[in-house]
Formats: structure tokens, C-alpha cells, sequence
């Protein structure tokens, strides 16, 4: 907690990471407010930009978008009873119930406030969580590497779909395109076919915006390409009174705790943390019957969770290096143009970078609320910009995203072949976040893998007698043990 | 088509990529044979994980009778699908050919508002070439003269 006292803070004060910092949340609002495009969109099409900014500047960008993408998925859920994000289906049943009652604004406050009181409270877990992760992982060698990456993706295939099997199977498409380039250890090419551009690899933001930003334009195009979503708001306060701000603290402060631990986990991420903080915030209220009917609870509390789950997802990334979500995938992309590892050697090799981050951190988060005041009335008459022009806005955007991250044509023609299979594969229940995370972890359990066989000349045992990966496979068993028994409850009560 | 039959396909197809992907780590087993850190290992193990996984799920696709299995696999808009893919491509080509994309993008920007649209009246047209313009003219001062990257 020292470095942290002694970092100059100037450094985010400087006219390159405060303006990143606004940029980022403003995009992140509009995009976030637009029905169909997320946090992944908004932070996929910001990356280009991160290529002539420093470091810490558009890594902060990225985070700040993240940020303001939360918050902006619940202006189209208030306003129009239309989610923004997955993460703000829980806000339209109390959000929209209110704003049917002529009060758009207040319910706007209510989420505006909750989501930064649950940044706020992300941002402190991922200071005080972060720094003692990295120095135990210092400590960790190739068996507790290739342990936390199969960790991983058990958390992921399990938590992030329906259908178990085809998640497990998103799962191993996503090892085995992650295998393709140029073997580590012996600098063989695998699958790759005599093609040159793929000895690096499949190109990562190649690979994301065709999964993420073309499957999801795809989508709009079969499902909503006519739409035009009316705003019937016209003036939109989103301030609050002491008293209003005092209703929804403690809901706020449950879902961000939530929020925050929810984060943590690689594939849950803001969804499901909005349900479990609903939930929770309607079991713990006492009047949980005003639940559904535009209680101010039942919007903080799913607000506040899944901003929240931004600063608990950069834990993982910024301590261990993997990224538990597919927007934090794209800001390890960002750490990588810049030459940057994230991970246990990020404190001592760029540890002004890390705490500039960590103080960047919650700057973003008061930004977003201040954007969300001045902006949300405007914001929300973006909500009336018809899917014909929005989708060809976004490909385009996506396409230079997709060529300056390498400045190779190639990876657009497969972003586009992988957007086309991803657009297939969600419609069939398969599990991108699963395939996605399994892709950037392939080559970190493969060579701890090898690595761990070549230190214990092939013997098995080495996971079992050093105390860390030991108690690391005690937990991967526990998590098994649990996931299997809460499937077999749930079959039982569906044959009940 | 029904759901059932395009989920067998797309399970039957990934059976076969994963047939394939061991068959090339055979292939490159066989270059290599005897070496200590042998870049098959990791591979045959997931390919055999994805046969294994495809067949379990193709035998549950193939017994399936749920509701959902045998309704049609509705695919509205298709034809605007297929135009938006082509227009794409379309793109990548040009630009990739004759490096010209700020003018192949505001013909891919018009392309796919008119294609969207599906009217041709000479408003329409208009509006579509107007803020076509306005977002390509808007693309190149952000990228090309702001921050400097070279598209075409």
C-alpha cells in the first residue's frame, strides 16, 4: 500500500489521460445505451485509438468505456423497457416500472448513482485485491499456472451457458484455435496452412470484434434491422435528494459487494451479478413487495453489481494476467500493442503504470457520474438512431479496429468468417465468452503444461506435493464437487 | 429446416474439424518424432476432446424431440444477411487490391443504408450518400490527419 502513497499522481491529471478518461466514458455511455451493443463493442472500437496514446492513457480509455457502457445499458432499460447490455435486464423491471410513472429522471439518478457508488466500491476490492493476488503469484511456478488456466476454464464452461456440453465444447474450439502459429518450444508451424500471417497466431482483436461485434450486427440484421426506438422522455433530471441517495445506499452497497466478487470469476461477469444482487436487495428489503412495481432498491442493487463486476474482472488481469471476461480480453490486446505484460511482474516491471490504473481507476468512475449528469437527457435521444444506420456505423468502425491492430487485410477476412461461425454458434446455445477465454488461455496451460512435465520429468505427483498447486487442486475439485451437485438438484426438482 | 438439423450439421461439421486437426497433429508428429518437448501433446488432447464432445452431443441431437429442436430455424432478413456479407466482402477486396478505402467505404456505407432501406427513390438515395459522406469525411480526420493511421 506504500507504492500507492508514493505515486505521483500528476500524471493522470495531464491533458492525454484526463481527456482519455472523458472520451472513454462518453463512448462507453452511448454505446452502452445503444440496445444490442455492450461493453465489449464499445471497448473493441475504441481500441484503434490506443495505438498512438501512451499506456496508461488508453488502457484508461478502455476502463472508463467499460465503466460508462454499464451504466448506459440502463437508459435504454429504463426508457424503454429494452436492455442495453445482458448486464441491465434486471434494471428494466423496476427501472421501466418507474419510468412508466412519469419518472424517467429519478429512476435514471437512482441507477446513475448506484453504478458509481458500485465502481467506486469495484475499484477499492481491485486496489486492495490485486496487490497481495500478484505478490502470492510471484510465488506460483508452471503447475499453478497451468492449475489457475484450467481453473478457468471449468468456471467459464460451467457458468456461461445453458447447454453444458456445447459450452465445454466452445471451450475446446477455442484451445485448438489458440494452438494455430508458431510452436513456442520448437518453433514449428502448426495449422497453419503455409500462410505467413498466421504464424503469430489468429489475430486476438481479429478474432474478438468478429466474434463479438459482427455475430451481434449480424444478429441486428435478422432480428431488428427495421427498428426505430422511440424515446418518449423529454426532460430527464437524474438528480437526487439526500434523502433519495439514503434509500438506495445499503441495496447499492450489497449489489457492489456482489458485484465485485461476481467480477472476480472469468465468465460470469455483469449478468448474472445484476440477478444475484436483485435477488439479494429484494430478499433483504422490507417492503419487497413494491419489488416490480419501480422500487428504488430494485434498480440500485443490479446497477450497482454490475458496475461493480469491472473492477473485480481486472483482478485476474492485472494479477495473474488472464482476463475473466471477453472486454478485458481486448484490454489485455491493449496491453500487448504497448509492449506490456499484465501479470504478477506488472507491480515491479510498470508499477506506476499499475497504480496510475488503480487511481485511474476510480477517477473514471467519478467521470462517468459527472457525464451521467450532463449527458444522460442527450444520450437518451440517441436511443431514436434507426439500426440502418447504426449497423453500418459499427461494422465500419469495427473493420479499421480490425486492420490497425496489424495492418494486415487478412485478419478481416477472418474476423469475417469467424463472425459469420460465432453468429451460428450463439443462435445454436454454444458459449463464446467460453470459446474466447479458452483461446487466450490456450497457449498459457499448453506451455505450463510442458514446462511442468519437463520439471518433473513427466510425473504427475508434481501437482500434489508443492503446497500451492496442491491447494489449488483441492479447490478445482471443491468447485466440481459443488457444480455437479447443484446439476443434480436441478434435475431433481425438474423431475419433480 | 428445422433447428434439429442445422444444430446436427454445424455439430456433424465440427466432428469433422476436429478429425482433421488431429489428422494434421499426426502429420506433424511424424516430422518430429522423439522429441522431448513434442508439439502434439497439448493438441491430440483437444482434438480428441472435441470428437469426444461433438459425438456425445450429436447422439443427444440426433434423440432430441423438445419443441424447440423441431421448430424451423427462422432466419429473417436473409437476403439483407447475405447482401451485408457480400458488400463486405466486396470492401475488403477493394481496399486490399487498389488500397482505396475511404472511397470503397462510403460505397459500402451508401450500399448497406440502401440495402437496409430497400427503396431507391432519389431522397433516399440522397440521405444515404449525404451521411455517408459526413461519416467517411468523419473517419479520416479521426484516423488519418488526428492520429495518424494509415488506412488506405
Amino acid at each position: 500500500m506504500l507504492e500507492m502513497l508514493s505515486y505521483d499522481v500528476s500524471d493522470l491529471f495531464t491533458f492525454g489521460s484526463l481527456g482519455a478518461i472523458v472520451f472513454g466514458s462518453l463512448a462507453g455511455l452511448i454505446i452502452g445505451t445503444l440496445p444490442g451493443l455492450g461493453a465489449t463493442i464499445a471497448v473493441v472500437l475504441l481500441l484503434p485509438l490506443t495505438y498512438s496514446m501512451t499506456p496508461l492513457a488508453s488502457i484508461l480509455m478502455l476502463i472508463a468505456a467499460y465503466q460508462g457502457s454499464e451504466y448506459g445499458g440502463s437508459i435504454s432499460s429504463i426508457i424503454l423497457g429494452i436492455p442495453g447490455t445482458p448486464a441491465a435486464v434486471a434494471t428494466t423491471i423496476d427501472g421501466n416500472a418507474l419510468a412508466r410513472q412519469d419518472k424517467a429522471g429519478l429512476a435514471l439518478g437512482y441507477s446513475l448513482a448506484a453504478s458509481t457508488i458500485g465502481g467506486i466500491i469495484g475499484g477499492i476490492v481491485l486496489i486492495f485485491l490485486a496487490v497481495p493476488l500478484a505478490r502470492l503469484a510471484v510465488r506460483f511456478s508452471d503447475p499453478e499456472f497451468f492449475l489457475i488456466g484450467v481453473a478457468g476454464l471449468i468456471a467459464v464452461s460451467a457458468l456461461s451457458s445453458r447447454n453444458g456440453v456445447k459450452s465445454a465444447l466452445s471451450v475446446f474450439l477455442g484451445l485448438m484455435v489458440g494452438t494455430v502459429g508458431l510452436d513456442a518450444f520448437t518453433g514449428i508451424p502448426r495449422y497453419t496452412f503455409g500462410t505467413l500471417e498466421l504464424l503469430e497466431g489468429v489475430g486476438m482483436i481479429a478474432l474478438l470484434t468478429g466474434m463479438f461485434a459482427f455475430s451481434e450486427l449480424f444478429s441486428i440484421i435478422t432480428r431488428e434491422l427495421g427498428k426505430t426506438f422511440a424515446s418518449g422522455s423529454k426532460k430527464l433530471s437524474t438528480g437526487l435528494s439526500l434523502a433519495q441517495l439514503r434509500l438506495i445506499l445499503r441495496p447499492a452497497t450489497i449489489g457492489a459487494g456482489i458485484g465485485s466478487v461476481v467480477g472476480i470469476f472469468p465468465g460470469m461477469g455483469a449478468g448474472p451479478a445484476s440477478w444475484f444482487a436483485y435477488i439479494q436487495a429484494k430478499k433483504s428489503s422490507r417492503t419487497p413487495e413494491q419489488f416490480g412495481k419501480g422500487a428504488p432498491e430494485g434498480i440500485a442493487a443490479p446497477e450497482a453489481a454490475n458496475n461493480a463486476t469491472v473492477g473485480g474482472a481486472l483482478v485476474p488481469l492485472l494479477a495473474l494476467g488472464i482476463p475473466g471476461s471477453p472486454s478485458t480480453a481486448i484490454i489485455l490486446g491493449a496491453f500487448i500493442i504497448h509492449g506490456i505484460q499484465p501479470g504478477p511482474n506488472l507491480f515491479t516491471n510498470s508499477g506506476d503504470l499499475a497504480m496510475g490504473l488503480f487511481y485511474g481507476f476510480l477517477i473514471a468512475t467519478l467521470v462517468m457520474y459527472v457525464a451521467g449528469r450532463l449527458v444522460t437527457n442527450f444520450f437518451a435521444r440517441a436511443l431514436t438512431i434507426s439500426n440502418t444506420y447504426l449497423v453500418p456505423v459499427v461494422l465500419i468502425l469495427s473493420i479499421v479496429g480490425i486492420y490497425a491492430s496489424k495492418g494486415l487485410h487478412f485478419n478481416l477476412w477472418v474476423a469475417l468468417g469467424v463472425g459469420l461461425i460465432a453468429f451460428l454458434m450463439k443462435r445454436l446455445d454454444y458459449s463464446l465468452p467460453s470459446f474466447i477465454l479458452a483461446f487466450i488461455l490456450s497457449p498459457i496451460i499448453e506451455e505450463s503444461w510442458r514446462r511442468t512435465m519437463l520439471l518433473s520429468d513427466g510425473s504427475l505427483s508434481i501437482f500434489v506435493v508443492r503446497p500451492y498447486s496442491a491447494t489449488l487442486l483441492v479447490l478445482i475439485v471443491l468447485f466440481l464437487l459443488a457444480t455437479a451437485l447443484g446439476l443434480s438438484r436441478a434435475r431433481m426438482r425438474n423431475l419433480e | 429446416m428445422t433447428t434439429k438439423l442445422v444444430n446436427m450439421l454445424l455439430l456433424l461439421l465440427i466432428l469433422c474439424v476436429g478429425a482433421g486437426y488431429l489428422y494434421y497433429s499426426y502429420l506433424i508428429s511424424e516430422r518430429r518424432l522423439g522429441d522431448d518437448l513434442r508439439p502434439i501433446y497439448f493438441p491430440v488432447a483437444v482434438g480428441a476432446g472435441i470428437i469426444v464432445l461433438s459425438a456425445i452431443e450429436l447422439l443427444r441431437a440426433i434423440r432430441s424431440r423438445t419443441e424447440d429442436d423441431l421448430s424451423p430455424f427462422e432466419m429473417p432478413n436473409l437476403g439483407k444477411l447475405l447482401a451485408t456479407i457480400a458488400l463486405m466482402a466486396a470492401h475488403f477486396l477493394v481496399w486490399q487490391r487498389f488500397g482505396l478505402f475511404y472511397p470503397a467505404t462510403f460505397a459500402l456505407f451508401v450500399g448497406l443504408v440502401l440495402v437496409y432501406r430497400a427503396t431507391f427513390t432519389m431522397r433516399e438515395i440522397g440521405i444515404a450518400v449525404l451521411w455517408s459522406g459526413v461519416f467517411t469525411a468523419l473517419l479520416y480526420l479521426v484516423f488519418q490527419y488526428a492520429f495518424g493511421i494509415a488506412l488506405g
